[in-house]
Formats: structure tokens, C-alpha cells, sequence
């Protein structure tokens, strides 16, 4: 018999005694990216899942807005005061689970049981799970409800800082150009949109299924600042947020965050059929291996 | 209807600085009070309906209770999955009006015309459905769905007339709005929206056989008034300007199942949705003009 609980049935004093313990985030506690991955590797061989390579392009991303810029007052992810991350590409939600294990908000052993019978986390991101926010893995979803979130800060005058990422495969989503459009045009300088850029969705290449000829300049007439940078590099996330920040732009900031579908290990990466492979012990070994493990 | 929709935001607006109005440029005349008295929080946030559930659901994430306002056919029609997905799923406070309901836009066609928003809604457990049949019925309805704190989709159909409807406690409960004219009867009517008026007026006069009841709350059904409906009726009619599948006759059928107790449906017919033409003709292709609903009274043995 399956007795595993989902989070919202655990009392309410586990969590906020968790929290209380922990205190503010310490830098130091966010996992590596090598790490994160190591655990979406463990979780995805364990679990026989998808969706690696999607979890990979985005480490650096989710570990920097973590790291550098998302306020949870108390560590507490149900904080009325908290910063608003939305992963709106729900299914690159295995690189999220790690960080939010390392914030106390989930245990590992949710994580080792990641697909089991009664699992507690899903395969694509749900609200259910503190951290996750929003109910995504349907495309096009979490963008316009991040939006409405920085919305409504900004008409509670609070200093909510409210970021969402998407993946490039979701920008064909009339959705999120309907969230863009709304951010643009009401100016909403405290929404910033990360774009996981790796040039792929689940059956090819971005440029030969559907994609903007030039984005950058999409979103600049949406009323987005826009910026491009290496989104395996931490420094060049953190300094556009940061720029935007310090130089109050009444924009919307949107960073088209190049990326590399499967980041970190060689025979994955830019192969799309990885979107929907499962590893066997043989490549689990080597994926290891590549990122410095022995196992 | 419009008139007690107008009066009701005013009123949640009046007593909840976290009520906020959204709508996907629709509404014409409807906010214009509102937005002159709450500029601050009228929002006509484009024609972006699928947006404006997931910015409602923003803000509620963020502390707001919002309304959001669209035509049926796009709200819940459209933008189901959002509401699904963004609203329901976690039982979130907001509540969504969808106007226009039933065959009101008959002369549109299929675009706008809406029979089976009720039973779209309805697959949502989470979901409260009322369908308030007079101005009164309104008002509680959105005081009802501000207090409640649940996510609500009220359904407004066309004008419910000069009926008010009774509500004890200002609750959308279910009410016997005419009693039989010889006393207790087995028959009863059962109505939402416009279908109250209706049967009201067609049975206004001596005579009259069977009870007629106002139940604005589709889904879910309350259980005093299913016990209630057990006790003193053995044959029901339902009356709707919505499909007769996932409607209020449907939800009956499916909860009064195991009771000694029939009932029948006149309802739209979701194979006429096509139909184009005046109102009063959509109801009639429909079977919901006076002498259809009279012709399917009278063959229930209900007339005499």
C-alpha cells in the first residue's frame, strides 16, 4: 500500500519549523550545476523519465535566479512578501527539484522516489510541490499567470521582483505573445522573462518547425529591454538582471538566454531524440562519467 | 440581469479593497460606474482571454480576489484548460461571469451562441456553477462567490424579467418561487436563467398543477434541496437554455438516480446550435418557446 502523502496534507508546522530552521538562503547552499545535474541524472535513471536534455539547458538559469535573486523572507516559500519564480517550460522541471531540496522545502527522499508509484513530484512543474508556483507543462501557461503575479505587485506597491522562463519551443504558444504583449504595454519593469534558447522543441530544430525570424527584435516591439547572452554563463545572467535593475528601465526585461539542449553531456547535446529517450545503466554510466562522477 | 450585476461589483467592490474587475474588451456599458468609481481596479486587459485567466490567477496567487468578465462562449468555452490548470486545480478565489449564455446571441450563429458552457464548467469539481435567473439572484450570486473564497463561474443568460427570487440568508440556494394552485403536489418545474420567467409567465393563471423552483446553483447541488426534492416529489421537469447533457437536468438525472423519482428534461438541442434567427425563433427550433415547453408539459401530464 502506497503511503506517501502529497505536500499539502503534511501539517503546516513541518514546513514552517523547516524554514525557520534554515533562515535565510546562503549561497554556498544552492547545489553546483554539475551537481544538479548529477541529481537529474539519478532521478531521471531511477524513474526511467524524459525530458533530460529540456532539464539541462536551463541549470544555470533556475541556479542563478536562486542564488542571486529571488527573495523568500524566512526561506519560506509561502511567504505573502516572496519573489515569484514561474518555470512556465514545466518539463524542464528536474532541474528546479535539486534547488528546492536544498532549500529544505522538499526532502531527498522525494527526490529518490521521483516517478515512483505515489510519487509527491510530478514530471511536469505543479504548484502542489513549494516552489513550484504554478501549474505548468501545458505550454503557454505560467508566462500570463506570472504576469498578472507582477501585475498585482506593482499595483500592492510591493518590490516583488517576478521572473518567468520559458523554453523557445513554447514561444509558438499564442499565449505567451498574449502575456507579452500585456507586460509590454502596462510596462511592467518588475517582470523579467528568461527565454531557455537551445534551438529545439520536442520533434526538431526551432527554425525548422516554427520561430520568429528575429526575436530579439519581437520582443523589443513588445515592449521588452532585451538582451542576449550565454545562458550556461552565471556572470552574463546575473549582470543583465542586475544592469536592468540599477538603471531602472520602465521595461519589462526579457533575456534571450542561448543555450545548449542537453548541456554537460557530450552525446546528448543538440541531439533532439534525447527529448523523449530514457537512460540504461550503459549511458547513465557515461553521462556520470562526463560530469566528473564515478557514480 | 445587468442591472444586478452592475449593482453587485459595486457592492463586493465597496466592502473588498482586493476586488478587481478583468475583462477581455467586452461589456459594453456594463463597467462604466465601476471604472469611474474603481478606476484602479478595472482592468480591460485586451482581447486576450486566455491571458486574462492567467493574469486573474496571478493575482489571486498575490492576495486579489478578481472578477473576471467575458462572453460564455470564451469564458469558460474558450479557455477552459487555463481554468483548469490555473484556477481550479488549486481552488483559487476567482470568480468568472460568462454573459451571454444560452441562445442570447442567436442571430450570430454557432461563434456565440453557448449550450454546454454548464457542462464544461461541471467537469470541474472545484468549480461552483450558479446560473441566477433575476437581478436578485445575481446579486447573491456575486456577494455569494466573493464570500465563498472558491473559484465560481456565474452564468448570465438573458434578463430574467420582473422575477425576484426569495434567498434566506443571501445564499444562491434553490427556491420555490410558485406553489402548485390546489395545494401539495408530486409535479414540480425546476428552472435557471431565463427558463424561470418563462415557466412563470406560461403558467401564469388558475390551475396551475405542479410547483415551480428557481435553482441558480447547478454544480454542486445542494443536499437539502436533493433530500428535499426526494421527499415531496415523484415527477420532475427541468427547464434550461443549456444542452440537456451536462446541464442542471443532467446533474439531477445523475444525483436523483437512486430515488423513487423521474425526471424529464426540456432543454436546448445541441445539434440546433447552428441555427440562426430571432431569439424568441432559436428558442422555438430549440423547444423552448412557450408552446413547445406548454406541448412537452402536457404530454408529462403535467397541464391536467
Amino acid at each position: 500500500m502506497c503511503t506517501i502523502q502529497p505536500f499539502l496534507s503534511r501539517p503546516m508546522s513541518t514546513s514552517s519549523e523547516i524554514c525557520i530552521s534554515l533562515g535565510s538562503m546562503k549561497q554556498s547552499e544552492i547545489p553546483t550545476a554539475r551537481h544538479i545535474r548529477r541529481r537529474i541524472l539519478e532521478m531521471s535513471y531511477a524513474g526511467q523519465s524524459v525530458h533530460i536534455p529540456s532539464a539541462y539547458s536551463l541549470v544555470e538559469i533556475l541556479r542563478v535566479l536562486h542564488e542571486k535573486h529571488l527573495r523568500y523572507p524566512g526561506n519560506s516559500p509561502s511567504s505573502i512578501d516572496r519573489d515569484f519564480l514561474c518555470l512556465s517550460k514545466g518539463h524542464g522541471v528536474m532541474a528546479l527539484y535539486p534547488i528546492l531540496e536544498a532549500r529544505g522545502w522538499i526532502q531527498r527522499e522525494d527526490l529518490d522516489n521521483y516517478f515512483s508509484d505515489g510519487s509527491r513530484l510530478p514530471g511536469l512543474c505543479e504548484a502542489a510541490v513549494p516552489g513550484c508556483e504554478v501549474n505548468t507543462g501545458s505550454l503557454g501557461h505560467g508566462i500570463g499567470v506570472a504576469v498578472g503575479y507582477a501585475f498585482g505587485s506593482r499595483m500592492k506597491g510591493s518590490e516583488q521582483r517576478v521572473f518567468s522562463v520559458v523554453g523557445d519551443g513554447e514561444m509558438n504558444e499564442g499565449s505567451v505573445w498574449e502575456a507579452l504583449m500585456f507586460a509590454g504595454f502596462h510596462k511592467l519593469s518588475n517582470f523579467t522573462l528568461v527565454i531557455d534558447q537551445n534551438s529545439f522543441q520536442a520533434m526538431g530544430a526551432t527554425s525548422e518547425i516554427l520561430a520568429a525570424e528575429n526575436l530579439e527584435r519581437a520582443l523589443h516591439s513588445f515592449g521588452f529591454e532585451v538582451v542576449v547572452i550565454n545562458g550556461h554563463s552565471e556572470l552574463d545572467l546575473d549582470n543583465s538582471i542586475l544592469t536592468h535593475r540599477e538603471e531602472a528601465r520602465p521595461r519589462p526585461l526579457a533575456i534571450i538566454a542561448k543555450t545548449v539542449k542537453g548541456k554537460g553531456v557530450s552525446f546528448m547535446e543538440n541531439v533532439n531524440s534525447w527529448h523523449y529517450t530514457r537512460l540504461d545503466l550503459e549511458t547513465y554510466s557515461a553521462a556520470l562519467k562526463e560530469l566528473g562522477f564515478s557514480k | 440581469m445587468r442591472d444586478g450585476f452592475k449593482s453587485a461589483i459595486l457592492e463586493r467592490a465597496k466592502v473588498d479593497d482586493a476586488f478587481h474587475v478583468l475583462t477581455g474588451d467586452h461589456g459594453y456599458a456594463l463597467f462604466d460606474e465601476f471604472a469611474l468609481r474603481y478606476p484602479d481596479r478595472f482592468h480591460n486587459v485586451g482581447v486576450a482571454e486566455t491571458n486574462m485567466i492567467g493574469l486573474a490567477a496571478g493575482m489571486a496567487r498575490n492576495g486579489m480576489r478578481p472578477l473576471v468578465y467575458g462572453l460564455a462562449a470564451f469564458v469558460p468555452n474558450r479557455v477552459f484548460e487555463f481554468i483548469k490548470l490555473q484556477i481550479a486545480t488549486d481552488g483559487l478565489s476567482v470568480t468568472m461571469v460568462g454573459d451571454g449564455a444560452g441562445l442570447v446571441y442567436s442571430t450570430l450563429g454557432v461563434s456565440h451562441q453557448t449550450i454546454e458552457d454548464l457542462a464544461i464548467i461541471g467537469s470541474l469539481p472545484s468549480v461552483t456553477a450558479l446560473a441566477p435567473a433575476s437581478n436578485e439572484e445575481m446579486q447573491v450570486a456575486v456577494e455569494w462567490a466573493g464570500h465563498s473564497g472558491l473559484p465560481v463561474y456565474i452564468r448570465m443568460g438573458k434578463s430574467g424579467g420582473s422575477f425576484v427570487g426569495a434567498h434566506p440568508g443571501r445564499s444562491p440556494h434553490p427556491t420555490l418561487v410558485r406553489e402548485a394552485s390546489f395545494g401539495p403536489t408530486k409535479r414540480a418545474l425546476i428552472a435557471h436563467g431565463s427558463m424561470v420567467s418563462a415557466a412563470l409567465e406560461l403558467s401564469n393563471g388558475p390551475g396551475q398543477l405542479f410547483d415551480i423552483w428557481s435553482c441558480p446553483t447547478i454544480f454542486p447541488l445542494p443536499e437539502s434541496f436533493l433530500e428535499e426534492l426526494s421527499f415531496r416529489y415523484e415527477q420532475l421537469v427541468v427547464l434550461e437554455e443549456h444542452g440537456t447533457h451536462g446541464g442542471l437536468g443532467s446533474n439531477l438525472l445523475f444525483e436523483l438516480s437512486k430515488e423513487n423519482i423521474s425526471v424529464e428534461q426540456i432543454g436546448a438541442k445541441l445539434e440546433e446550435e447552428r441555427t440562426t434567427g430571432s431569439y424568441p425563433w432559436a428558442l422555438r427550433i430549440h423547444g423552448l418557446s412557450d408552446d413547445r415547453i406548454l406541448q412537452k408539459l402536457g404530454s408529462l401530464g403535467f397541464l391536467h
